[in-house]
C-alpha cells in the first residue's frame, strides 16, 4: 500500500532544518528551498520507478544540504553522489555530514569535489562512479540569478546517460520563470527530450515547483506521473460535492417546510375577494356616530333579535336567498 | 506475552528510531485526529482544527494538526491526500499507516510524532471549538497539569443538543464511572513519562479511563476548565456503544480494582487533582 503523504516526505527535511535552526552557527538561508509537495513528488517518483535510482545531488549546495538529507532518508534509492565545486563556501558539507550522522541515515553517500577541469570533463567523472545496474536521476536547483547559465549544464547531463531524468526546481509562473524558459528551449518539440511540469499532473499538485526533464520514448515515466496522479484521484471534485451537497440541503429542506404545512393547520384563513367595505371602518363610524347608551339598549334588543332570527332565518329565508345574501355579505364586509 | 512485552512489540514495529525518552518539544498545539473509515465527517472535524490552529496562531502559539489514518478502506485515505495538498502549508499532516493497529496504539504512535508539547486527542467525528482552545492553552501552562478537560456539548445524528459532557472536576467516583471523555488537551511529555496508554484488551474502549486514573495515582494533575471544549456528535455505530455489555463492564471494573484499589480504600485517599477547577483569567475556583 502507497502510505506517503507530504508530511512523511517532507519530515526528514523538517528535522534537517531544525538541527540547523538549534545551532546558531548555521544562520544562513538556503538559496533555494524545497517545498513539501515536491517532497512527496520526488520520493514517490523514485519509489515507483522500477530499478532502484542512484541520485546525483546537483541540488546539495543550493539548497545547503536539505537535498542530500531527503535522498538520505528514502529507502527507495541505491546512493546519493553529491558533485560540488571546490571553491564554493563548504559549511553545508560539514552539516550534512554531521547530520547523516545525528539522523542515522544510512544510505551510501559518496561526494565528489569538482576541480577546474571543464564542464565535460567534471561531468564523466561522475558518470564514471555511476553503478550500471541502477539508472542516475539528477537533482537540480537553481535560483532565478542562475538560470540563464543552467543550458548548458542541461544538455551536458542529457547527453551523459543513454535514459536521462532530471528533477529541476523551483519552476516558477509562465513568463516569470527564467529557469522554465531554459528548461523549455532545451525540449523544443523537436528535441527528444520532454518537460513535464508537476503542477500540471493534478490540480492538487498546483502548488508544486517541480519539472521532470526525460527522454519521450521514455514509456515507463508517464505511467509513473499517471500513478502519482491517480492517488489523487477521489470520488469527490470538492467542487461537484459542494454543489450536490447544497442542492441535497436545498431539496431537504424543501420537503420538510412541504411536510410541516401539509401537517399544520393553516392559522390565516383562506384567501377572499377584498371586500368593499370594511368592517373595522362601519364600526368605528357606528361608534363614533351613535352614542354609548342608545349602543347598549340596541344591543340587547339585537341579541334578542338576532336569537330570533337566527332560529328563525333558515325557517323564513329560502336557501336561494340565503346563499345570495352570504356573498353579498364576504363581498362588503369580507367574512 | 504480557501487556508490556506487546506495547514494546508494537512500539518497535510502529517506530524504526524509538527515542528514549522523547526528546523536549517547542511548545505549541498538535492537535490529533485518528481516523478510521470517517470518510463522510472528517472534513468537518479537520475545519474545526484548522480554525483553532489559526486561532492559536493569532496569540502566537503554534499549531499543527496531524491526522493519523489507521488504514481505512472507504476512500478517506484519498479526501486526506487531498485535502493535506491543500492545506499543508496551514498547519494540516497527514500519516498513513500500513496496517490498521487501533486507535489506541494510533495515539501512542501520536505521541512520537506530534512536533509540539502539547497535544489534542480528538476523535474524526468530533468537533473543537476554535475560540476556546486557548483558553485552555493558557490553562495547562498554568497550572502544569498532564491534562486538562472541558465541557464537551453532545449532538445527536440531526445535530440536535442531547447532553452536556465532562462537567465536572477530578473525583474519586471516577474510579466507578467515567466522565471524562478522551477529547481533552495534554502534556504529551507528561503522558509519555507516565508509561502512556496501557493496550489491554480487557480495557477495550476505555484505555482513556485507566489513563486518566493511572496519572492521578501517580501524582499528576487533571484539572477542569468550566468551558467549552468541543462537540461530540452522536454516531450510530460508535466505538464505546460496542463495550457496555454488562458482562464486559463487570470485568472492565474488576480488572481497575484489582490495578488501583485491591484493598477497597481508593476513596479515602484524596490524590493532589482532587477537585482542581481552573480558569486562567480567575485561577483556581
Amino acid at each position: 500500500m502507497t502510505t506517503e503523504t507530504l508530511f512523511s516526505s517532507y519530515q526528514p527535511i523538517e528535522q534537517y532544518l531544525r538541527l540547523l535552526q538549534a545551532n546558531h552557527q548555521c544562520d544562513t538561508q538556503a538559496v533555494v528551498s524545497i517545498k513539501a509537495v515536491d517532497a512527496f513528488l520526488m520520493k514517490q517518483f523514485a519509489a515507483y520507478y522500477p530499478v532502484k535510482p542512484t541520485i546525483v545531488d546537483v541540488a546539495a549546495e543550493s539548497t545547503l544540504g536539505t537535498s542530500t538529507i531527503f535522498w538520505l532518508a528514502h529507502s527507495g534509492v541505491q546512493q546519493v553522489i553529491v558533485p560540488y565545486d571546490e571553491k564554493t563556501h563548504l559549511d553545508w558539507l560539514s552539516w550534512l555530514q554531521s547530520a547523516k550522522k545525528s539522523m542515522a541515515l544510512d544510505n551510501d553517500l559518496l561526494i565528489l569535489p569538482q576541480g577546474d577541469a571543464d564542464l565535460s570533463s567534471r561531468w564523466l567523472d561522475v558518470e564514471s562512479r555511476l553503478d550500471p545496474l541502477s539508472p542516475p536521476l539528477f537533482v537540480v536547483a537553481v535560483p532565478e540569478i542562475w538560470a540563464n547559465g543552467m543550458k548548458s549544464i542541461l544538455e551536458t547531463l542529457l547527453t551523459l546517460v543513454p535514459e536521462p531524468l532530471i528533477f529541476l526546481f523551483p519552476i516558477g509562473a509562465i513568463g516569470r520563470s527564467t529557469l522554465l524558459d531554459v528548461a523549455l528551449s532545451t525540449c523544443l518539440p523537436s528535441s527528444p527530450y520532454q518537460l513535464t511540469v508537476m503542477r500540471d499532473i493534478s490540480f492538487f499538485f498546483a502548488g508544486s515547483q517541480l519539472g521532470l526533464i526525460y527522454k519521450r520514448d521514455n514509456h515507463i515515466v508517464p505511467d509513473i506521473l499517471r500513478r502519482m496522479g491517480q492517488l489523487y484521484d477521489g470520488n469527490f471534485d470538492l467542487l461537484t460535492l459542494l454543489e450536490k451537497n447544497i442542492g441535497w440541503q436545498v431539496a431537504h429542506q424543501s420537503e420538510k417546510v412541504a411536510h410541516i404545512q401539509h401537517e399544520t393547520v393553516p392559522l390565516v384563513p383562506p384567501p377572499y375577494p377584498e371586500p368593499l367595505l370594511s368592517g373595522r371602518l362601519i364600526q368605528r363610524g357606528y361608534r363614533a356616530l351613535v352614542p354609548s347608551g342608545v349602543r347598549q339598549s340596541l344591543w340587547h334588543k339585537s341579541v334578542s333579535m338576532t336569537t330570533g332570527v337566527r332560529n328563525n332565518y333558515h325557517k323564513i329565508i329560502p336557501l336561494k336567498t340565503r346563499l345570495v345574501l352570504r356573498d353579498i355579505r364576504i363581498l362588503l364586509l369580507g367574512r | 506475552m504480557n501487556n508490556n512485552d506487546l506495547l514494546s512489540a508494537l512500539s518497535r514495529i510502529l517506530a524504526d528510531d524509538l527515542p528514549a525518552p522523547i526528546r523536549s518539544a517547542p511548545v505549541g498545539v498538535t492537535i490529533v485526529i485518528p481516523n478510521w473509515n470517517h470518510e463522510f465527517v472528517l472534513a468537518r472535524a479537520i475545519r474545526s482544527a484548522l480554525a483553532a490552529v489559526k486561532a492559536l496562531a493569532e496569540q502566537e502559539v503554534s499549531a499543527e494538526v496531524l491526522v493519523i489514518d489507521d488504514q481505512s478502506r472507504d476512500g478517506s485515505l484519498t479526501l486526506l491526500r487531498q485535502l493535506e495538498a491543500l492545506y499543508f502549508d496551514d498547519g494540516l499532516r497527514v500519516l498513513a499507516l500500513s496496517r490498521n493497529v487501533g486507535v489506541v496504539a494510533v495515539r501512542s504512535r501520536a505521541l512520537l510524532e506530534a512536533s509540539y508539547r502539547y497535544i489534542v486527542f480528538m476523535d474524526a467525528d468530533n468537533e473543537l471549538v476554535p475560540e476556546n482552545i486557548y483558553t485552555f492553552y493558557r490553562s495547562i501552562e498554568q497550572t502544569n497539569a498532564a491534562v486538562v478537560y472541558g465541557n464537551i456539548i453532545q449532538h445527536g445524528l440531526n445535530n440536535e443538543y442531547l447532553n452536556l459532557m465532562n462537567n465536572e472536576s477530578f473525583q474519586n467516583h471516577i474510579f466507578r464511572e467515567n466522565y471524562i471523555d478522551t477529547f481533552a488537551l495534554y502534556d504529551r511529555l507528561q503522558i509519555f513519562d507516565s508509561g502512556g496508554y496501557e493496550e489491554n484488551f480487557i480495557l477495550h474502549g476505555h484505555e482513556d479511563w485507566e489513563l486518566f486514573l493511572h496519572l492521578a495515582v501517580g501524582g499528576r494533575r487533571l484539572v477542569f476548565v468550566p468551558v467549552v471544549f468541543g462537540i461530540y456528535h452522536d454516531m450510530p455505530a460508535s466505538r464505546v456503544k460496542s463495550v457496555r455489555e454488562p458482562a464486559h463492564i463487570q470485568e472492565r471494573q474488576a480488572y481497575l480494582d484489582r490495578v488501583f484499589d485491591q484493598l477497597g480504600i481508593r476513596e479515602k485517599q484524596l490524590p493532589n487533582t482532587h477537585q482542581l477547577r481552573y480558569h486562567p483569567d480567575i485561577g483556581y475556583i
